[in-house]
């Protein structure tokens, strides 16, 4: 059980990493790693927000859509649910931790249109996970999110001291950048059997 | 205040019920051609595995088996699937249970490789697996002709078909199905 | 008009704005993958803002982003179940990504910015024009990928057997390269044509020497 749990995590973190293959949260990843600190709050905030809905829209895809059949209904329902869970997250985190509310405060709003949140919902009702893997499958992608987030941050820092030909200033380099950090996680496609 | 509250509660109330009503009106009107749609293709991999459209289809644990007579035997078909390379490989196998061999496999789904993995799908790989006896080893490289650089593609494929042709096969031969 | 043809160069939306990045960079592995996004996005968007738009005046400010949500992702689901019935090979491919149109930023974006604040038929325009303007940039870099990692374009093959494809072109690498080349090529031309430009208003051509002034890091 736990093996299985530990597999879906790496997959997701590694092998099946939601930004660089599976092109999910590409927004944010472009838009939110000039900075390593920038990245890592954006990156905590999503996983944070990530794993939450994921739970709840199990729980409400096993306990109501489906035995309703209300099936048709699944794609607004997941996306009021991570709207509401961001919401409400912003204000748990401004009544008990205003630092940190302050420091996540303009991302959390934006993770509601992150489409890593409401394609890992979909996934797991796709992959049939129970709420243990559910669980598992939303923080390795929040975590897997935050790596290749944290990384291209990096990059990015050292990038602003180099000499870039003209044409390929501000977006193009940072988009190449994100394609040979892509191509090196190819690396490791086969490490989990699938 | 309340009624500022009470203002934006209802607009919201009845834009939602206008939206489910209209996804529910949708709903009704394509939810049988997907299903339909859902069917047919099934049909199609069956029988081209078949290779006949005359089968009988009976439920056993994990899944649906089809089967039909031929001059040459019974011959089953069931799907079964396999971790590749880039993800799980879906096939489509048919199973001479008489002469205990492997009729026919079709690829239906996989995430493989472009122009190295994804050539699992081509012809001239799964005609390899055409009246292929139980009894050979099913090892790629071997008996199984890899493709070069999807060595991983091609184990999944070969291992995936013995393994399933086998559980089948012991199946049959409990009785568990069929006459 | 003018609204209509803003979406389709000025403000493109993934060529100059940068937003939908997701899909254009999943789906484009073939140029008909491209196409058919870029349309399935522009009906959700026309409908979305023209929706919107006659709604504005009577969604309460507070409460307009919820109601954005709902009639959009309604809108993607009739999208998407019109395509499982209707095209289901399609609907295979692009998959997940169709679900995906419910938070692509173009849609809420537009909503946001153009149709809650204009009248039904401009809204309209703006919807149409931003969504083939994402249309023929998907099917743009849908048709680079396609043509470098399988020699074909369409489904046609255009490069012979001796070509032997680039297949990380299609595979997520290639997405992001390919994306970054295409938009190093875009502003090549233009400062190409500022150079030019600036040459011809003094009647002397310039030499390349300080590029500062066309600084266009972001």
């Amino acid at each position: 059980m736990l093996q299985g749990l530990f597999l879906i995590l790496v997959s997701t973190v590694l092998v099946n990493n939601f930004v660089l293959s599976r092109f999910l949260g590409i927004c944010p990843f472009l838009g939110v790693s000039q900075k390593i600190e920038t990245a890592l709050s954006m990156g905590w905030a999503t996983t944070l927000v990530m794993t939450v809905s994921a739970v709840v829209t199990w729980g409400l895809e096993q306990y109501v859509l489906i035995p309703f059949n209300l099936g048709f209904l699944q794609y607004v329902v997941y996306i009021l649910v991570i709207a509401s869970m961001v919401q409400t997250i912003e204000t748990i985190l401004a009544k008990t931790s205003p630092a940190l509310h302050r420091t996540l405060g303009i991302f959390l709003p934006l993770i509601t249109t992150n489409c890593a949140v409401l394609g890992l919902a979909i996934l797991v009702a796709q992959k049939g996970y129970n709420v243990v893997e559910a669980a598992t499958f939303a923080t390795g992608g929040g975590l897997g999110f935050t790596l290749a987030l944290v990384l291209l941050a990096g990059m990015r820092e050292r990038l602003e001291w180099a000499d870039i030909p003209e044409a390929f200033k501000g977006k193009p380099i940072v988009l190449i950048t994100a394609g040979l950090l892509s191509m090196a996680f190819l690396g490791f496609t086969g490490l989990v059997a699938q | 205040m309340n009624n500022t509250i009470i203002r934006y509660a209802f607009v919201l109330a009845v834009i939602s019920a206008i939206s489910g009503a209209a996804l529910a009106y949708f709903n009704g009107i394509t939810a049988d051609i997907i299903a339909e749609n859902r069917r047919l293709r099934e049909q199609a991999a069956v029988s081209a595995v078949l290779g006949t459209e005359t089968f009988t289809t009976t439920e056993i644990e994990g899944g649906k088996l089809y089967a039909t007579d031929t001059p040459e035997g019974k011959v089953v078909a069931f799907t079964t699937e396999s971790p590749g390379f880039s993800g799980p490989i879906s096939l489509m196998v048919s199973l001479n249970v008489d002469q205990e061999r492997v009729q026919k496999i079709v690829v239906l789904e996989h995430s493989e490789t472009p122009g190295l993995g994804a050539r699992i799908t081509e012809a001239a790989f799964t005609d390899q697996f055409k009246a292929k006896s139980l009894a050979d080893p099913y090892r790629a490289k071997q008996d199984v002709e890899s493709i070069t650089g999807a060595t991983i593609s091609t184990r999944a494929v070969a291992e995936g078909v013995k393994t399933a042709a086998d559980k089948v096969m012991a199946l049959v031969k409990a009785g568990v199905i069929g006459e | 008009m003018n609204n209509f043809l803003n979406g389709l160069w000025k403000e493109n939306p993934i060529f100059v704005i940068m937003i939908g990045m997701c899909p254009t960079l999943a789906v484009t592995t073939a140029a008909i993958n491209g196409i058919a996004m870029g349309l399935a996005t522009t009906a959700v968007l026309v409908c979305s803002n023209l929706l919107i738009s006659s709604l504005r005046n009577y969604i309460p400010k507070a409460v307009r982003i919820p109601a954005y949500i709902v009639v959009i992702a309604a809108l993607v689901t009739v999208v998407d179940m019109v395509m499982a019935a209707y095209f289901p090979e399609i609907h295979r491919v692009l998959g997940l990504f169709i679900a995906l149109i419910i938070v692509n930023c173009i849609i809420m974006g537009r909503a946001e910015a153009f149709a809650a604040k204009n009248p039904p038929l401009p809204s309209l325009l703006d919807g149409l024009g931003m969504g083939l303007g994402f249309t023929w940039a998907l099917t743009l870099i849908g048709s680079v990928r396609e043509l470098l990692g399988a020699g074909s374009i369409f489904g046609i093959q255009v490069l012979g057997s001796a070509y032997q494809p680039v297949i990380l072109a299609l595979l997520p690498p290639g997405a992001f390269i390919t994306m970054g080349l295409i938009l190093a090529t875009f502003k090549a031309v233009e400062i190409n044509q500022k150079k030019r430009v600036a040459g011809g208003v003094t009647g002397v051509a310039r030499p390349v020497s300080d590029t500062s002034q066309h600084s266009i890091s972001q």
